[in-house]
């Protein structure tokens, strides 16, 4: 046995996988000795434009602090990265331009790749604790789906909160990889010119029935009987009753503020709907992009899709599935991930390769 | 086969403010250990030279016995020297005397001067001149006085005088 395996195997190892969003970043530890995993933490904290915030610093230094041996891996989040079917660099350069990205090959079989710029910026975000591994969706994608890939021609797809990566492999021969950022303004600008011409017509179904607001759920508007105090208004024979009035004056206005929360509640819980359905339907459309696309290009050999994997990080609605099902006819298999999870799973596998 | 984008950082068993602390505790046994080699050095110094400064006591001491038997050798020596330039002053003296005792009309031709004895060989013109002017004062100075004398063709005779001093006579 190596020292080196002997000191990790005497210390805890701890490994940390961090999840970026745009206003959310969720964090998965998992603290091992050996083999055995001793504890296993999870924990999301709200952040801002993608940059964590001093309390997630504080979070991971104190993880750090307790071994030596802590592994941090994040999943890249830049904007400029995908995924080539080849692992010549010559080949590569009929697919996209890699002069300015850092190139990782996967079997000798098929590479991927993410803007050098994007991954310095993104360790400078995590100056304060530093980082250890940057993981590929595309390798997360291909480990989840790894008993599935050696089968017919598929899609798969991996949903962040903010981003879209797909690809297309064949008998473990990747044909096809595109990586978007959901949250993206101009492809959202893009989406919303498409969702109106065509959207609604192609999609066959009714906004009306299925996600209009429905009044008749805010029950607490009927606290605004208290309107009906206004008739005993007609009761006040002088000013000697101004008392009334006041009362009359608090008892409405607070009236009025449940209304506004109760409002304010059914709003929420509906723009969720609406925005997930919003969500569901801008994947649906990068998706059937990003297909047009294979089906497009000769240099894909235009082999036909027939089903379509999905791993869900973020519980997406079930339109995604009836959209693809319906519109794209194809089969669809959704499996729900933990991204966070997935990261450890890989920097376990990935500190071999640690000094 | 890699999946990460970029590689791990070096993991260390000790942390910077450990490393501070080792450095620190580095420095103060390092001072620790040339405070105690110096010390040492200058100890194992002070053990030598203290070795050396013994043995140099010891020859000294050694010299300073064979100095002072050189002394008391030299003492004796001096003495010894004392007492033969006094004899040898008793002798000159002695003889002196002799010569002085010895009249012009006596010639002597040998004298053999011992501890004890004195053998004088001469000439004399006659035994009475002889016995008159040297043996009397002979027999004063020694206690037993014998003189043969042998007829010469000319009248005078040479004499053979033999002069002893008796030690327990001395010793009275």
């Amino acid at each position: 046995m190596k020292l080196s395996s002997l000191i990790k195997n005497l210390y805890q190892q701890i490994f940390v996988g961090i999840v970026i969003e745009r206003t959310r970043m969720k964090i998965s530890v998992q603290m091992r000795k050996g083999k055995t995993v001793e504890k296993e933490v999870f924990k999301e904290f709200e952040i801002s434009n993608a940059t964590p915030s001093s309390e997630v610093n504080n979070f991971i230094k104190n993880i750090m602090d307790e071994s030596p041996f802590t592994y941090v891996a994040v999943l890249n989040d830049a904007a400029v990265q995908g995924a080539i079917p080849t692992c010549s660099m010559h080949e590569a350069q009929g697919y996209s331009d890699l002069g300015s990205c850092v190139t990782l090959c996967n079997m000798n079989n098929w590479m991927v790749y993410s803007e050098k710029s994007e991954l310095n910026a993104l360790q400078r975000r995590f100056l304060a604790t530093g980082l250890d591994f940057i993981f590929s969706p595309f390798f997360i994608l291909s480990s989840f789906f790894f008993d599935k890939i050696g089968g017919k021609t598929s899609l798969y797809v991996l949903i962040q909160e903010d981003a879209l990566s797909l690809c297309i492999f064949s008998a473990e021969q990747m044909l096809f990889a595109m990586h978007y950022v959901t949250t993206d303004a101009v492809e959202n600008e893009k989406m919303s010119e498409e969702l109106d011409e065509s959207g609604e017509e192609g999609l066959g179904f009714d906004l009306d029935d299925d996600f209009s607001v429905n009044l008749d759920d805010i029950d607490t508007l009927e606290e605004l009987d208290a309107l009906d105090d206004l008739d005993t208004l007609q009761d006040l024979d002088d000013l000697d009753d101004l008392d009334e009035i006041e009362d009359f004056e608090e008892s409405l206005n607070e009236a009025v503020e449940e209304s506004e929360i109760a409002l304010e509640e059914a709003k929420t819980k509906y723009d969720r709907k609406i925005d997930n359905f919003s969500d569901d339907y801008k994947r649906f459309q990068l998706i059937q992009a990003a297909l047009h696309q294979f089906y497009r290009d000769e240099k894909y050999n235009n082999q036909f899709v027939e089903d379509i994997y999905i791993a869900d990080s973020c519980t997406t609605g079930q339109d995604l599935g009836r959209f693809l099902e319906e519109e794209l006819f194809l089969s669809v298999y959704k499996r729900s991930i933990d991204l966070s999870k997935e990261l450890l799973k890989m920097a376990v596998a990935e500190t071999k390769y640690a000094i | 086969m890699r999946y990460s984008f970029i590689k791990p950082r070096q993991k260390t068993l000790i942390g910077s403010e450990f490393k501070l602390l080792f450095f620190f505790f580095a420095i103060t046994i390092g001072m620790l250990f040339v405070s105690y080699s110096f010390l040492k050095v200058k100890s194992l110094m002070y053990q030598n030279s203290v070795q050396e400064l013994l043995a140099k006591d010891q020859t000294l001491r050694s010299s300073i016995v064979s100095m002072n038997e050189e002394i008391a050798f030299i003492g004796v020596e001096k003495l010894h020297s004392e007492g033969i330039y006094t004899s040898n002053t008793v002798l000159k003296e002695s003889i002196q005397n002799l010569f002085d005792l010895v009249p012009e009309k006596i010639t002597l031709s040998q004298a053999l001067l011992k501890e004890d004895e004195l053998i004088l060989y001469g000439v004399t013109p006659s035994k009475e001149v002889y016995e008159f002017l040297l043996l009397a004062p002979l027999r004063s100075i020694f206690h037993r006085s014998y003189t043969s004398y042998y007829a010469m063709p000319n009248g005078w005779y040479s004499f053979v005088s033999k002069n002893y001093l008796d030690r327990e006579s001395l010793v009275q």
